[in-house]
């Protein structure tokens, strides 16, 4: 059985109520899900908030999906829209941090290519909520200026600078964290001589 | 920043979490499990709801449509009428009514002696108007005390002539004194006018203008009749 048909019959099992269907629905999409959450969320806890929340939502409104595109992109628009409302609702409005100086910060490129997801995903994390924003819907969904400005009520201007200043972080983040790893080598060489080497 | 920079930190990003699954605890589905028992049911009925289609009985169709004509004659009728509404404010408003021919009376006691002018109208334009003094109420507004103030006026003037010639009475004519004793209805019409140019001139000047003609007066005149008695009228009439 491809995935098409997969989603389909757990969408038609869903839709009969069938409880077994429903974990089953929630086995095949939670991990992409929850990694989409915690891309948009502070910490793990409001992930697992936004998480559940998302899930209610897909479950609640599983009739109105006509079969039009793909399945997986429907719940996954479903996800992104909870966590732009969840924003929405702890700031009562899009606050966008302004940096006061924005610094050409040098990176080397192999330190970035060495990091993993997770450590990239821990990146974002820390990014400010205005940043991480605009960072998830145009670095990872692939969102235009436009089409995000339009979804955040804000300028296509405000967008791209939003963006901009996230690079900026996201390297100067980057930058401390390798310092921080040499540091800890340094300190752990300088104890143990042979881990030095 | 270099834009391949930039561009490479993006695709970077990209690759890694557009992908990326991480396995949430299970105790976020035991929570999402719980909530989805209490509207598990609804789901199935919205969903079925929505696959049913109902046509309308044609009887419905009639009556909605009949519902729209009447409406929509209602809606014609108001439109006429409000038309009509607008049409007689606006002739109204260019038409504007001539103001009404009431006559600003003030009170001018000062100017004349109470005996004389009683009820006056200032006019518009200082024309003469004409007093039919048949129409006019002659009524006597005077107290008593002014009755005798003149009566006394009246007899004192008699006693002068009486003490010309205490003949008088023998010496005058029955017929001229029925006429002197005419009562004022009777007198001629001719030169019978009264005039506001006087007066508007000296107290008004040209406030006269702005003012309207009246279209009656009422003039209230104290005419001393009584200069003799009933029985020396009667007397005289006898001879």
């Amino acid at each position: 059985m491809d995935k098409k048909q997969l989603e389909l019959n757990l969408l038609k099992g869903c839709l009969e109520g069938l409880p077994q269907a429903q974990e089953a629905f929630y086995e095949h999409f939670a991990p992409k899900m929850f990694a989409i959450c915690l891309r948009y969320a502070s910490g793990y806890h409001i992930a697992e908030d936004l998480l559940q929340e998302g899930f209610i939502k897909v479950f609640r409104n599983l009739y109105k999906y006509r079969g039009d595109g793909s399945f997986e992109g429907w719940v996954r628009r479903i996800f992104v829209n909870t966590a732009i409302e969840n924003y929405r609702k702890a700031n009562n409005s899009y606050r966008f941090l302004e940096l006061e100086t924005i610094h050409h910060i040098p990176t080397n490129e192999n330190i970035i290519c060495q990091l993993k997801a997770n450590d990239l995903l821990n990146l974002v994390q820390k990014l400010p909520d205005g940043y991480r924003l605009v960072f998830n819907l145009y670095c990872i969904e692939g969102l235009s200026h436009k089409e995000i400005a339009s979804k955040l009520k804000i300028s296509t201007g405000t967008s791209k600078s939003q963006l901009a200043r996230s690079r900026v972080y996201l390297k100067k983040l980057i930058e401390e964290q390798t310092a921080n790893e040499e540091n800890n080598i340094r300190r752990i060489g300088s104890i143990i001589p042979e881990f030095s080497t | 920043m270099k834009k391949t920079t930039s561009e490479e930190l993006d695709q970077l990003f990209q690759n890694s979490l557009h992908n990326l699954e991480v396995n949430p605890r299970e105790e976020n589905w035991n929570k999402i499990n719980d909530q989805l028992k209490h509207f598990g049911a609804d789901n199935i009925i919205k969903s079925k709801l929505e696959e049913i289609e109902l046509k309308p009985n044609h009887l419905q169709k009639t009556a909605i449509l009949k519902k729209i004509n009447t409406k929509l004659v209602l809606d014609r009728y108001l439109k006429i009428a409000a038309g009509l509404f607008v049409l007689i404010g606006i002739f109204y408003f260019s038409n504007p009514p001539q103001q009404e021919n009431i006559a600003l009376v003030d009170n001018l006691d000062y100017v004349f002696d109470d005996e004389e002018v009683i009820g006056y109208a200032v006019c518009k334009d200082p024309i003469l108007v004409s007093l039919d003094l048949n129409k006019a109420k002659v009524t006597t507004i005077k107290k008593k005390k002014r009755k005798k103030k003149s009566s006394i006026k009246s007899k004192q003037l008699l006693d002068y002539i009486l003490e010309e010639d205490e003949n008088v009475e023998g010496s005058l004519d029955p017929d001229i004194l029925a006429s002197i004793l005419a009562p004022a209805s009777a007198l001629p019409f001719e030169n019978m006018t009264v005039s506001n140019e006087d007066y508007n001139s000296i107290y008004y000047g040209d406030r006269v203008k702005e003012m309207y003609p009246l279209p009656e007066i009422e003039i209230l005149i104290s005419i001393p009749l009584q200069i003799l008695e009933d029985h020396e009228i009667a007397d005289l009439l006898a001879h």
